[in-house]
């Protein structure tokens, strides 16, 4: 089966996953919403992702036995009128995410490698790998996730430890200055980066369950979150008043190095190793963009469905009508709420829902 | 799959590659103009007189890195400069290997240089980590000084701040620290200041060479980009006495006609707010004799092995050691401005206010003790 896969591909996955979108355009927006205390939105942010990450590995591990993927799930358990609502939720998260991760990733080429090049040029090789991701199936993502993954850790540890030197973790003090309820409020107002684990909804009929389904998960968990609270205050801390004026965190920070200032860019190579993990971020939110037209639109293609593949490619071209920064004040800032059932409030249900969709199934059956 | 399909395949993808990598617009490092340094002038219009010191590509021999040329141009606003050493070039003007950004005198002590400093954090390639400095006389000619170095200005002073600086006890910034402090909280913050320095030329090969070295021991500081003051090597000397990072400060002591070095090799600076709103500063120094051929030295050197200090040097030491540091502060309570992060350290207590960025300098009582230890 091309969509199976096992839990500890899945948990590299996961922390290339977490660690892909949070170091581009995020830690700006953060900083102009809260200054020195953002870090401590991001802390909250993935308070409740680590909450709802847990509901769901427990629906996993209930769904070992049954393998039964999220539409049906969702089809027995809330209807199917119901779940197809639930699926075109996900289907505009997954499409808004890729395209502020290529809106960002076509920025960052442009200002940190001075590289200008047409949106559709930009797009056929993106396209191309998503293809390869929808057509493959998530084995095959996962496969090259594998293989990339100590490439792309040693490139962010590298770009991170210079300037974990250089900051000042003092000028995060008064911690909460902003305000505990700002801070909250933010935390869920750019929720919308967060919830990287909605991905793991529409492999959850192909993944292979040796043992443990908790402990890999939640390590990388761990350590993507870590990783992202750290380069959070190390931007803040570095960059002070300025840090909402640079959209680019990644970009910046491997700049800076007092080390490296007589030497060379050596900065640019790990962070061109980096990007690699904002593409297959891109190829997994493709490839689950169309799952999710794939069950909405029901098994009226045996193999593969050439439409809905061609509906996902033809949204990468959505920059082109409409900046990140129109969809992040429109869509996004409006979408927050109903994103939130299925970022949030679906994990929490999704024990529940599992174990009566199968006791259904069994019914059914019988 | 068919030959026929495999073939049709491959094409498609060489044919994709190809569309993909000539549509990316050419921006090949021959096309390069790679600015290793800085220099701004204000120009007899009230413009900018930019001098940029730029290695071009193809110019040169395998050896390209070590050849550069000086380009001067003139233009209203910084912006409209760079570009114009792109016309004087006929290149890309490229500033991601720009290593230097030096003000020249007239420029850093007359305008208010705000918007040459936001360009210059805000520019995508020009690094923050980058070394800006003001000099002596124009910055132009300054550049043009490089052949007495027998190597390029830019390196030399990027160099010169960024590894050896600390070391000789000469604090030193940043880009970025330097925007940062221009406009947060106080709006003060310092920039060294360059000069050059012209020697006896010693090589008879060469009798016509002018030569020199560059020197880096004064301070302009500024608030707001606008200029201050001009701390002097003894004032430098007592800011550098609070900053732990800087160290190899050279004291000279006299005893029973014997002249005795010692430098500092250690320091730790523990300052605390009170509760009177001042601060107890405690600088501990560790020192140990000097090196014979250390700075300050003069007549019969106290020779290395004499281990121990005795304490009548040690006392004499940690006096002038306050001395200098007191008339460091001395001179931050005069000028109003605030290097040693003072209101920083309440901001981190109470939290911004106007009422603390506000404060000045004289209303912070300071009470300095120093400790001086053998190390």
């Amino acid at each position: 089966m091309k969509d199976r896969v096992s839990v500890d591909q899945l948990a590299l996955l996961y922390l290339m996953l977490v660690m892909g979108g949070k170091f581009l355009s995020l830690p700006a927006l953060l900083a102009g919403d809260l200054g020195h205390d953002s870090w401590l939105s991001v802390i909250f942010s993935f308070l409740w992702d680590g909450i709802c990450l847990c509901f769901l590995l427990w629906a996993i591990r209930i769904n070992d036995k049954s393998k039964l993927d999220v539409s049906t799930i969702l089809d027995k358990s809330v209807s199917k009128p119901v779940s197809k609502a639930l699926l075109a939720i996900f289907f505009v998260i997954f499409v808004l995410r890729i395209n502020i991760l290529l809106g960002s990733c076509y920025t960052m080429f442009s200002v940190t490698f001075d590289v200008s090049t047409n949106w559709i040029v930009y797009l056929l090789p993106v396209a191309a790998l998503s293809f390869f991701a929808i057509a493959k199936g998530f084995n095959a993502i996962a496969r090259t996730g594998q293989i990339l993954f100590g490439l792309i850790l040693v490139s962010v540890v590298a770009l991170f430890v210079s300037p974990l030197a250089e900051a000042d973790f003092g000028q995060l003090l008064p911690i909460g200055e902003a305000g505990w309820g700002k801070i909250l409020l933010t935390s869920y107002t750019r929720s919308f980066w967060f919830s990287d684990y909605i991905f793991v909804y529409f492999v959850m009929d192909g993944i292979k369950i040796k043992k443990h389904v908790f402990t890999p998960m939640l390590v990388s968990f761990g350590v993507g979150a870590a990783l992202s609270v750290l380069l959070n205050a190390v931007f803040v801390a570095l960059f002070g008043y300025l840090a909402p004026d640079f959209d680019m965190a990644m970009s910046k920070i491997g700049v800076f190095s007092a080390a490296n200032t007589t030497n060379g860019r050596w900065d640019w190579l790990t962070l061109s190793v980096w990007l690699t993990s904002v593409f297959i971020k891109v190829a997994v939110f493709a490839f689950c963009a169309y799952k999710c037209l794939e069950k909405i639109a029901g098994a009226h293609f045996v193999r593969f469905n050439w439409i809905a593949a061609a509906i996902v490619l033809l949204t990468l071209t959505l920059p082109m009508f409409a900046s990140a920064e129109q969809l992040l004040n429109t869509v996004i800032k409006w979408g927050v709420i109903p994103f939130t059932l299925v970022q949030y409030l679906l994990p929490l249900l999704m024990p529940l829902l599992t174990k009566t969709a199968q006791r259904r199934t069994e019914v059914a059956n019988e | 799959m068919s030959n026929f399909k495999r073939i049709a395949a491959v094409l498609l993808v060489v044919a994709a590659v190809a569309v993909v990598a000539a549509s990316f617009k050419g921006s090949d490092v021959l096309d390069r103009a790679i600015i290793l340094g800085l220099g701004v002038d204000i120009s007899s219009d009230n413009g900018i007189t930019l001098t940029a010191e730029v290695v071009s590509p193809g110019n040169g021999t395998e050896q390209v890195g070590t050849f550069s040329k000086i380009v001067t141009v003139q233009g209203e606003t910084i912006n409209v400069a760079i570009q114009n050493v792109a016309e004087v070039t006929g290149k890309e003007a490229s500033l991601g290997q720009c290593v230097v950004l030096v003000l020249g005198q007239e420029y850093s002590e007359k305008v208010d240089f705000s918007d040459l400093t936001e360009y210059f954090i805000n520019h995508h390639s020009f690094k923050e980590s980058a070394v800006v400095c003001c000099c002596e006389g124009s910055a132009e000619d300054l550049f043009n000084k490089g052949n007495a170095l027998s190597q390029s200005m830019s390196l030399a002073i990027a160099t010169g701040l960024l590894e050896q600086a600390e070391k000789i006890a000469v604090p030193n910034n940043s880009l970025l620290e330097f925007a940062r402090s221009q406009n947060e909280l106080f709006c003060t913050g310092y920039l060294n200041r360059v000069k050059f320095v012209p020697s006896e030329n010693t090589d008879s090969s060469l009798p016509d060479k002018p030569m020199g070295y560059v020197s880096y021991r004064e301070l302009c500081v500024f608030r707001g980009n606008k200029f201050v003051t001009l701390l002097d090597e003894r004032q430098v000397k007592g800011l550098s006495m609070f900053l732990p990072e800087v160290y190899g400060e050279t004291f000279v002591s006299f005893e029973d006609e014997v002249t005795r070095t010692v430098q500092v090799t250690e320091k730790s600076v523990n300052i605390q707010t009170d509760k009177k709103g001042g601060f107890d500063i405690v600088v501990q120094v560790s020192v140990r004799y000097g090196r014979t051929d250390s700075e300050e030295v003069s007549g019969p050197v106290t020779a290395k092995n004499d281990k121990e200090i005795p304490q009548k040097v040690l006392g004499d030491v940690a006096e002038q050691v306050r001395t200098v540091a007191e008339k460091y502060l001395a001179s931050q309570r005069e000028y109003n401005f605030d290097l040693l992060d003072f209101h920083e350290a309440y901001r981190r207590i109470e939290g911004t206010s106007t009422a603390l960025a506000a404060k000045p300098m004289s209303e912070f009582p300071v009470r300095l003790t120093v400790k001086i230890a053998e190390g």
